[in-house]
């Protein structure tokens, strides 16, 4: 039977796909997918600390995803590593620093705790939850759409961008935004490793369906969604654990596409 | 030919308008000196071309015009009606984002420009190519289509850092000839970095040694003459074949 907790749930998970297709499209575009689990992890620790203080959960994820960016921007300045180094350095740094706060936390199941860290409880989420969701789903949608020209122009060339009096510099805070924000939200509801899967598999999906970058940004979340609902539903009947259910569905449809566009389409 | 006492060895007509200058540019990165004093004049509609060894400060010379970079001194004059087009050297473009040249066009072109900018598509031969993705061009077709983006804002100045590097010696030919009837045809100046003396030499209407500092500038006719020119080029350029002109009036 379905019960009105699946129905949020299911609320829940097309909210954040909706959310993740555009924004994953940048994070494809742009290479920035080691960037992206960068900030979910860290975004763990700024849970986990939380969850050691007992309050504001939000207030301790913005303050870690500011001064991680912050960090970031001086470690490139000094160009003496690759970045992506750097960035699976700091990453598992964070993990490890997040577990270990979260170990002290006063929560007496730590492992089964520790799994809903990593792969969320979206079955659990509140009404409070979805609207907030939805809500920040469509600011984020909005904030794209008013930037998509010089979004796009400045992943295509940064000096042609400049000469245009497009600011990289601004550009890149509002693509930062959009994706730190998207994360923090998401990393809360469903899970560190459910988070990074869900924009990077229905973007790299949609970019083998599209002509367009507008075109790939309406389908990555399209598709995003038909795997949270094929997965939730899959998870309902099959008893299955529903994180991992939607990352398979979606892995499955890239799959499937993959194959239809590489040896069917010749 | 009648020279006067123009820094270009040049006789301006009335009807060349200076649109940009430089003064003086100097630009410092790391302790090394990459631009010293460098003083550039360009005029509608003329053709200027800066040649250079690697590393002469070529690019970044472009870059400080264009202001994409800024100088650390030196003043950047410009006319109050130029508008700039820029036509990168490498077209770093995601191969990982689809897109059709129709779109990219349409990033740029503003929307009363249109039947303008159909005109150019329409010069430029490049019709066919809208629907393609742009990962998919070839090198020639690729340099036409960034090309055309440079003529989107209806500029006056056209700039063009190496456009020719990638392309092979058939392709390089077409492109010098495209400059040339899209000077003639819209009356823009151009700036283009360039390799390759022997177009430059016929060509140019102003060229401009660079190597951190100007070496030397003028008309290929005068600067042929100068000192300065011979021992960076000479061994490249003699001057017997100076007046050899190569015309391009067939394709393979």
């Amino acid at each position: 039977m379905i019960t009105i907790f699946f129905i949020r749930a299911v609320l829940a998970g097309v909210g954040i796909a909706v959310m993740a297709g555009p924004i994953g499209c940048f994070v494809v575009w742009r290479r920035m997918a080691y960037f992206g689990e960068t900030l979910a992890h860290a975004t763990l620790l700024g849970i986990s600390l939380s969850m050691v203080a007992g309050y504001m959960s939000y207030l301790f994820i913005f303050l870690i995803l500011g001064g991680l960016v912050l960090f970031l921007a001086m470690i490139k300045r000094f160009d003496t590593l690759p970045i992506d180094t750097v960035l699976g350095g700091v990453s598992h740094f964070c993990l490890a620093l997040g577990l270990i706060v979260f170990s002290l936390s006063p929560s007496q199941q730590f492992m089964s705790n520790m799994t809903t860290l990593f792969f969320g409880e979206i079955l659990t989420v509140s009404w409070l939850d979805v609207i907030t969701i939805f809500i920040s789903a469509l600011l984020l949608l909005l904030m794209v759409i008013l930037n998509w020209r010089r979004l796009i122009i400045l992943c295509l060339h940064q000096d042609i961008a400049v000469t245009m009096g497009i600011s990289p510099f601004k550009t890149n805070i509002i693509l930062l935004v959009l994706l730190a924000s998207a994360i923090a939200l998401m990393v809360k509801m469903v899970g560190v490793l459910l988070v990074v899967s869900l924009l990077l598999i229905p973007a790299a999906t949609a970019k083998l369906l599209s002509h367009s970058p507008k075109q790939m940004a309406y389908l990555a979340p399209i598709l995003g969604v038909s795997a949270v609902v094929v997965g939730m539903f899959l998870t309902f009947y099959f008893d299955l654990p529903t994180g991992p259910t939607i990352i398979l569905v979606s892995g499955i449809l890239f799959l499937g596409f993959f194959y239809y566009s590489y040896c069917c389409r010749i | 030919m009648s020279l006067n006492n123009h820094p270009c060895g040049l006789v301006k007509n009335k009807d060349q308008q200076l649109l940009l200058e430089a003064q003086n540019l100097s630009f410092t990165r790391q302790k090394n000196k990459i631009l010293d004093r460098v003083s550039i004049k360009i005029y509608q509609p003329e053709i200027t071309t800066i040649i250079g060894p690697n590393g002469a400060g070529k690019s970044t010379l472009v870059k400080i015009l264009l202001g994409i970079i800024k100088q650390d001194s030196g003043l950047l004059i410009k006319n109050q009606h130029v508008r700039l087009g820029y036509m990168p050297q490498d077209f770093n473009i995601s191969q990982f984002m689809p897109i059709t040249v129709a779109y990219f066009f349409k990033l740029f072109v503003h929307k009363k420009d249109k039947n303008y900018f159909d005109g150019v598509i329409d010069f430029l031969k490049i019709g066919h190519l809208l629907s393609k993705n742009i990962t998919s061009l070839s090198g020639g077709e690729r340099q036409k289509v960034l090309l055309a983006r440079a003529m989107a804002e209806k500029p006056n100045v056209l700039v063009l850092d190496e456009p020719t590097a990638n392309l092979d010696i058939q392709g390089q030919a077409d492109f010098y000839h495209w400059i040339e009837t899209i000077r003639n045809q819209y009356h823009c100046a151009i700036l283009m970095v360039s390799h390759d003396l022997h177009w430059v030499m016929r060509g140019a209407d102003q060229i401009i040694c660079l190597n951190q500092h100007v070496c030397c500038s003028g008309h290929p006719h005068t600067i042929q003459h100068d000192d300065d020119f011979k021992n960076l080029f000479g061994h490249l350029w003699q001057e017997k074949v100076g007046f050899y002109q190569h015309h391009h009036d067939h394709q393979h």
